[in-house]
């Protein structure tokens, strides 16, 4: 059994490398999904709570798209540009949140993606 | 003591003796006073100076009750009641004596009754020419029936005094002395400081209570009354109160009356004209804030009355929709299984045509007589008539692949052209207009020519029969302003197909293209035509835009990709970019449990299509394990497992204080043990799961109270600029309605130069936006964006969409709000949050949004 108190809380600053030195059962057992993009875009790993994503089969649906649902304003080449860069250096640290969507007008979605230690980067979602 | 026993000795109380005994014991001459004394009511008796009774009137032995007896009384003292008998000696003989007469009150006891009776006693001492006393004489009167009567007259009186005493208005009795008798309950305050009060001379009362020269008039005024009988009414007027220094102002009004012991009386009604007047204008402000209180009652009432309305018809609608859906999926149902009634067949036609076509070759192979040879033909083009025939039924079907492939629109709608007139019913006038060489499409010619017949079938339905039909085909360059965002970059040809009929509202309109939804009446409409033509024009990388405003006419415009010569590059977006358009979907997800594997997979299959996540587990401990690591929203088991059923299942699940939506698989019909739960009978389609699942998820979110997720919004907000901007949304939002656009003021937002406001027009899809203010903030931000008043519409639903945000918020009626925190480690970090709130004009339709918008950028230190 894992003590919930020993988790990483989701609002944790270096969330990435907190989840790293976890043991992956733990992370299995997390209340926020997690997931592991490589660099070339596919999925390298993911937790048990984000498993049903993998069921799907929408693998590359996932990663920096998000970023384009949530802040289209700021969907420009040249910042495009900027976090192409910042995710091949490894230093991605961005969050996201969204209340409602067309399928559930009440939907409050929060999601982190940090850079991974080993290249490629991490995604957090956690649904309220 | 003449009176008394002189031995002390208790004495006979009578003595048998002769009346004539007594008469000769008057003395002679005084025969005139003997009769006068027979024949007076008041008891006279003689006694000796002994004290002994020598004579005794009738009317004395009537009173005493010993007129029949043969007795002659020795003593008259034994006839006064024991209490007194002593004052007969004590007293009454002494005074006698001494004075010559005692008089008093005295009581008797009647012998024969027992009655006490009052008596008047006089008893005189008679004396000889010595002065030598002789004896007594005593005179009684009867007047025990006075005495009644006094006492009731006293007790008439105090009821009367009381009455006054006690009355809370002014009342005051002054009697004919002119002495204050009595003063009411409510008058006391008006006497309260003239002391001694009662009995007390009425013109000093006045003159103590009033100024002259008013004292002296009131005290005339009385005597007037009281002497003449007269009644006299005095109103205070305005200048008499202001000569008076007091606050005090009194109307009155004085009555001359009889009291009960028959004398004069005046009875004096004043009332504090002052007190009056104060409790006139407090009653008037009680009536004002009443008045007050009934009209913001009444405005509640209608408010609320109004908000119940409006939900009831909110909930009308969404029964009928569901309804709706419910008939769509039995249609649907029938639909699905005649299609495969026509699958079936189609294989087995497909077989027999085949073995025709092939039998007919090998005639036509081996025969050299010509007749032969024309009549196998014939039967050879009867047969691919009749496989071209099952295509199509296989198209129908939705049984055939769907192959995109280069069309020529001109020819393909002059073929249309003949099928939709004959579709059409009544007198529906049809004009087609091409463009002089159209490009060709990529697109699936059965599908284009389903998606043009549906759209000619429903206007024509919804003309009833009657109007103008027009079908305009043209090339839409890439260049050209009406190009929709979908196709940014490539060339496309439009066919437009408008009708000049009643047109829909916008409620209706929003809602045209959803699987399922109708206006047409049972039994006419799948309510999946217009889905299926978006479907199409999406697979085809194409656009739809729909516009229609009652009473004038519906115009459907089909946006679709040209396609380009071989060897160029592929013009339609590869399939994985329009998938992701299609994402977005809900993320709930399901638990399910069923021991049986195969079933379960095929189950988790078509949940997975409906969008829903799903974890599988094989038995209900399996589901415990899972409920206790993971965030699930529904849970769908079986009821018979081998491990545990699924109602111990559940009922452990809401033991442990989840209120996680459960729904139960079984194939027992009508399972007793599952009243109440929501249920699906094996077998099942998967829209039945997929739309009972809904259901329970919706009744989850439903839950969830419009506050509490307003202030769990609040929570998650991160600038003051959108916590006033919400702050001021809900202050001025009446109830869970949205609030007028009217009452919508930019100063209420800590930063007006964030906000935007965009304008709404719900009679198009997609929905048109128009921005009437961009704060200076949003502008600068991104100037390239949000240069023309226009918002870029896309039209689809995906949370990319540039516009998906607005159109979320003008859809659901509540607030949306998006944050991004971004750190690229170039020493900057970026944050955008956004919150849109619905405003309306009428209180019901969305047609403006508010926003704030806030992008900022601090330097941090790098990683």
């Amino acid at each position: 059994m894992v003590d919930a108190r020993e988790l990483p809380d989701f609002n944790e600053p270096q969330l990435a490398m907190a989840i790293e030195a976890l043991p992956s059962e733990t992370v299995d057992a997390l209340p926020y999904g997690a997931i592991r993009i490589g660099d070339d875009g596919k999925v390298e790993y993911y937790s048990a709570a984000e498993r049903r994503l993998s069921g799907s089969g929408n693998h590359d649906r996932l990663g920096l798209d998000f970023f384009s649902r949530i802040a289209p304003c700021m969907d420009n080449p040249d910042f495009r540009g900027r976090v192409e860069r910042a995710r091949v250096s490894g230093v991605l640290d961005l969050e996201f949140s969204h209340v409602g969507d067309f399928e559930d007008r009440d939907r409050e979605l929060t999601v982190r993606i940090q850079s991974a230690s080993t290249g490629g980067y991490w995604i957090f979602m956690r649904r309220d | 003591m003449e009176d008394a026993n002189e031995d002390g000795h208790s004495i006979e109380p009578l003595a048998k003796g002769r009346r004539a005994d007594v008469l000769m014991a008057v003395p002679n001459g005084n025969a005139a006073l003997i009769q006068m004394a027979e024949y007076t009511g008041d008891l006279i008796g003689l006694c000796d100076a002994g004290g002994r009774l020598t004579y005794l009137n009738p009317a004395g032995r009537r009173l005493i009750g010993v007129e029949a007896a043969d007795i002659f009384p020795m003593r008259l003292t034994d006839y006064v009641v024991p209490e007194q008998r002593h004052l007969v000696d004590k007293v009454v003989v002494p005074t006698a004596r001494r004075d010559g007469v005692w008089e008093g009150e005295m009581q008797l006891v009647n012998l024969k009754t027992d009655d006490i009776i009052d008596v008047q006693r006089s008893t005189f001492a008679t004396r000889d020419e010595r002065g030598e006393i002789t004896g007594f004489v005593s005179v009684m009167r009867d007047i025990t029936h006075d005495k009644v009567q006094k006492g009731r007259l006293r007790r008439q009186i105090e009821t009367f005094e009381a009455l006054i005493a006690n009355n809370p208005l002014e009342i005051c009795l002054v009697d004919a002395d002119f002495r204050l008798r009595v003063v009411s309950r409510g008058a006391r305050t008006v006497f309260e400081n003239i002391q001694p009060l009662i009995g007390r001379d009425f013109a000093d009362v006045l003159r103590a209570l009033w100024p002259e020269p008013f004292a002296s008039e009131a005290i005339a005024r009385f005597r007037q009354t009281l002497d003449t009988g007269m009644a006299y009414d005095a109103a205070a007027t305005p200048e008499q109160r202001a000569n008076i220094e007091a606050r005090e102002a009194y109307g009155w009004r004085i009555e001359r009356v009889t009291l009960p012991d028959e004398c004069y009386g005046i009875v004096c009604y004043f009332h504090d004209l002052i007190d009056r007047e104060y409790g006139t204008r407090a009653l008037g402000r009680r009536e004002a804030e009443l008045r007050d209180l009934n009209i913001d009652l009444e405005r509640r009432v209608r408010a609320r009355t109004a908000a119940l309305n409006q939900a009831n018809a909110r909930l009308t609608a969404e029964i009928e929709r569901r309804e709706a859906v419910q008939a769509a999926q039995l249609q649907s149902q029938k639909l699905e299984a005649v299609g495969q009634l026509v699958s079936g067949i189609a294989h087995d036609f497909n077989n027999i045509l085949g073995a025709v076509i092939g039998g007919l070759t090998i005639i036509q192979n081996r025969n050299d007589d010509p007749r032969i040879e024309q009549i196998a033909t014939m039967g050879q083009r009867a047969a691919e008539r009749g496989a071209a025939l099952v295509r199509q039924l296989l198209a129908f079907a939705r049984q055939e692949d769907v192959v995109a492939q280069r069309v020529d629109l001109a020819g393909a709608i002059g073929e249309i052209s003949d099928l939709v007139r004959h579709g059409m019913r009544g007198n529906v006038a049809l004009a087609i207009d091409c463009d002089d060489d159209l490009w060709p499409v990529l697109a699936d010619p059965t599908q284009l020519q389903s998606a043009l017949l549906n759209l000619a079938n429903n206007a024509s339905d919804a003309m009833n029969g009657g109007g103008h039909l027009h079908i305009a085909v043209s090339n839409c360059a890439r260049t050209s302003a009406d190009l929709p965002l979908e196709l940014d970059g490539q060339d496309a040809i439009s066919i437009v197909v408008a009708d000049n009929g009643p047109g829909m509202d916008s409620d209706t309109l929003q809602r045209i293209t959803e699987p399922f939804f109708t206006t047409k009446a049972r039994g006419k409409g799948t309510g999946l035509g217009l889905a299926m033509v978006q479907r199409f024009v999406e697979q085809s990388g194409g656009a739809l835009r729909i516009e229609s405003r009652p009473g004038h006419g519906t115009t459907f415009s089909i946006f679709l990709p040209r396609a380009v010569d071989p060897g160029a590059s592929d013009p339609v977006p590869r399939s994985d970019e329009t998938g992701l358009n299609a994402t977005g979907r809900a993320f709930e997800t399901v638990l399910l449990v069923d021991d049986d594997a195969e079933l379960c997979a095929m189950i988790a299959e078509g949940l997975s299509d409906h969008g829903f996540d799903v974890i599988v587990a094989p038995d209900a401990q399996a589901a415990l394990l899972e409920l206790r690591t993971r965030a699930i929203d529904a849970l769908v088991t079986d009821v018979h497992m081998p491990d545990m059923t699924g109602n111990d299942l559940v009922a452990q699940v809401r033991a442990s204080g989840s209120d996680i939506p459960c729904l139960f698989m079984t194939g027992i019909a009508n399972e007793a043990a599952l009243d109440g739960e929501t249920v699906v009978q094996k077998p099942f389609n998967p829209a039945v799961l997929h739309y009972a699942l809904r259901r329970i998820l919706i009744a989850r979110d439903q839950r969830a109270s419009d506050a509490e997720r307003l202030d769990r919004l609040t929570l998650r907000l991160k600038s003051d600029c959108t916590r006033s901007l919400l702050d001021h949304w809900r202050a001025i939002r009446a109830g869970p309605v949205i609030p007028l656009f009217e009452t919508f003021t930019i100063n209420a937002c800590s930063e007006p130069h964030r906000i935007v406001v965009t304008q709404i027009d719900l009679g198009k899809v997609p929905i048109d936006f128009t921005f009437t203010l961009v704060g200076d903030t949003l502008r600068n931000a991104v100037p390239h964006s949000i240069a023309a008043t226009e918002m870029p519409v896309s039209g689809n639903d995906s949370l990319a969409a540039r516009e998906a945000a607005y159109r979320r918020c003008a859809l659901t009626g509540k607030p949306s709000h998006e944050y991004a925190r971004i750190n690229l480690g170039d020493g900057y970090r970026e944050t955008f949050e956004r919150l849109l709130l619905p405003f309306s004009s009428d209180g019901i339709v969305v047609d403006h949004i508010v926003g704030a918008v806030v992008i900022e950028r601090e330097a941090v230190g790098e990683r």
